[in-house]
């Protein structure tokens, strides 16, 4: 007997919202880092203008992407599009290893080529204000997160932290720099700040492109997932004769899970329908908005040694 | 420092009725298929009463609980069944999430699993 039934997800307004509020903060961020950067010679400034540049292009990337998402599935991908996500969020990668190494290497020649910056209290001003609203924004998604799994949201989450988390180092360090500027030393914080912020990227870059490769490459859902499948065909252990495997993969916000039991011959179609939905239930609300598809499979032969 | 080992044994004997099965090791995603396979040989025969003598086994992750559950169907089908023995307290807890505890049949000590 073939045949093969399956159901799905849910709508991504929320992640949209989310996005589009940090789209509009990061396009006020550009332009009053532009102006600290402007009237300050800090490196440290300079170097996040040119990261906030980076991480408003990425932002107004996921912002679009999320919104082509919603409108697939259709007759060309018929499986939808959230590989874009995947895709959009490698491209956030690059972006934020770019300004990583732009810092960088402007952090090691200033710290060879030191340099006493001024003007930095409005820069000290601003990048606290940016931590604290970063935090907030981050917070927002790590939320939806918990509800939903996004590789865009997840990203988005990672930069973020990054970006809050680089924020307050520099309020920290121009803080410093400031009260300690008779000191010979205060004019290496600035770039080793910078450098620090740089290990932050590097570690946040590094989180959101091994989980959207493994995606890319159709990995299998995470052990916790699967458990949860086990526990779902445990539960209805006496509804099937046969199992013979189970695939799972995600395509973006969509997870896809597909089973291969084998019934009782005996059994009338009506019957194995009527289990198939029970078992696909069970799934569907232990891993909600999951596209389950539960194929009454023979065992095909087993290859030859 | 002892490093964990990684690689799974499998060995069986024959107990009254039953083919006792001895894997021992790391059931993970890598070692797994090599223990599907050795039940695949050992079960070619058709139906079987088996014992899986779980004591050597330190970790099971999701691929080796799906032949545990997979091998307990395919003997319950075939009229035989499949008994669990002696689990060790991590594949204990594991039973236990993945709520295989309430419909696998699990015994304590091997002696009972073969009566």
């Amino acid at each position: 007997m073939k045949g093969a039934a399956s159901h799905g997800p849910r709508a991504p307004g929320e992640r949209e919202r989310s996005l589009r509020a940090a789209l509009a903060f990061c396009l006020l961020d550009v332009a009053l880092m532009g102006m600290a950067a402007f009237h300050s010679n800090s490196l440290t400034i300079l170097g996040d203008f040119l990261k906030e540049c980076g991480d408003t292009s990425a932002v107004l990337a996921a912002f679009i992407t999320l919104r082509a998402v919603r409108r697939a599935p259709n007759h060309k991908f018929t499986y939808g599009i959230g590989k874009l996500e995947n895709l959009v969020s490698m491209s956030i990668v690059v972006v934020m290893m770019a300004a990583a190494i732009a810092i960088a290497v402007q952090a090691f020649y200033h710290l060879r080529h030191p340099v006493t910056p001024h003007g930095t209290v409005p820069g000290i001003a601003i990048f606290s204000v940016y931590a604290f609203i970063g935090y907030a924004i981050c917070l927002r998604n790590r939320r939806l997160l918990k509800s939903q799994h996004s590789p865009i949201i997840a990203s988005q989450a990672a930069l973020w932290f990054s970006k809050a988390s680089f924020d307050a180092l520099m309020a920290l360090s121009l803080t410093t720099e400031l009260l300690f500027r008779s000191y010979e030393w205060s004019v290496y914080l600035d770039p080793l700040a910078s450098l620090v912020g740089v290990a932050f990227m590097i570690h946040s870059a590094w989180s959101i492109a091994s989980e959207s490769v493994g995606d890319l490459l159709d990995a299998a859902l995470e052990e916790t997932m699967q458990i949860r499948i086990l526990r779902s065909l445990a539960a209805h252990f006496h509804d099937y004769d046969l199992f013979h495997k189970v695939r799972t993969r995600r395509s973006g916000s969509r997870i896809y899970v597909e089973l291969f039991l084998e019934f009782d011959p005996e059994l009338t179609m009506r019957e194995v329908q009527r289990r198939i939905e029970r078992i696909r239930d069970t799934i569907g609300q232990s891993i909600p908005g999951a596209d389950i598809t539960v194929v009454p499979a023979e065992e095909s032969p087993r290859p030859p040694a | 420092m002892s490093k964990p080992k990684t690689h799974i044994s499998v060995s069986h004997r024959t107990e009254g009725a039953f083919l006792v099965v001895i894997p021992h090791g790391r059931l993970d995603a890598a070692e797994t298929p090599v223990f599907e396979n050795v039940l695949a040989t050992l079960l070619q025969g058709g139906p079987a009463r088996v014992v899986v003598d779980c004591a050597g086994v330190s970790y099971a992750s999701s691929a080796g609980l799906r032949v545990f559950l997979s091998l307990a169907k395919r003997t319950k089908t075939a009229g035989g069944c499949c008994r669990f023995a002696r689990l060790s307290e991590p594949l204990r807890e594991l039973f236990e999430i993945s709520g295989f505890i309430s419909v696998l049949e699990i015994h304590e000590a091997l002696e009972s699993a073969v009566q």
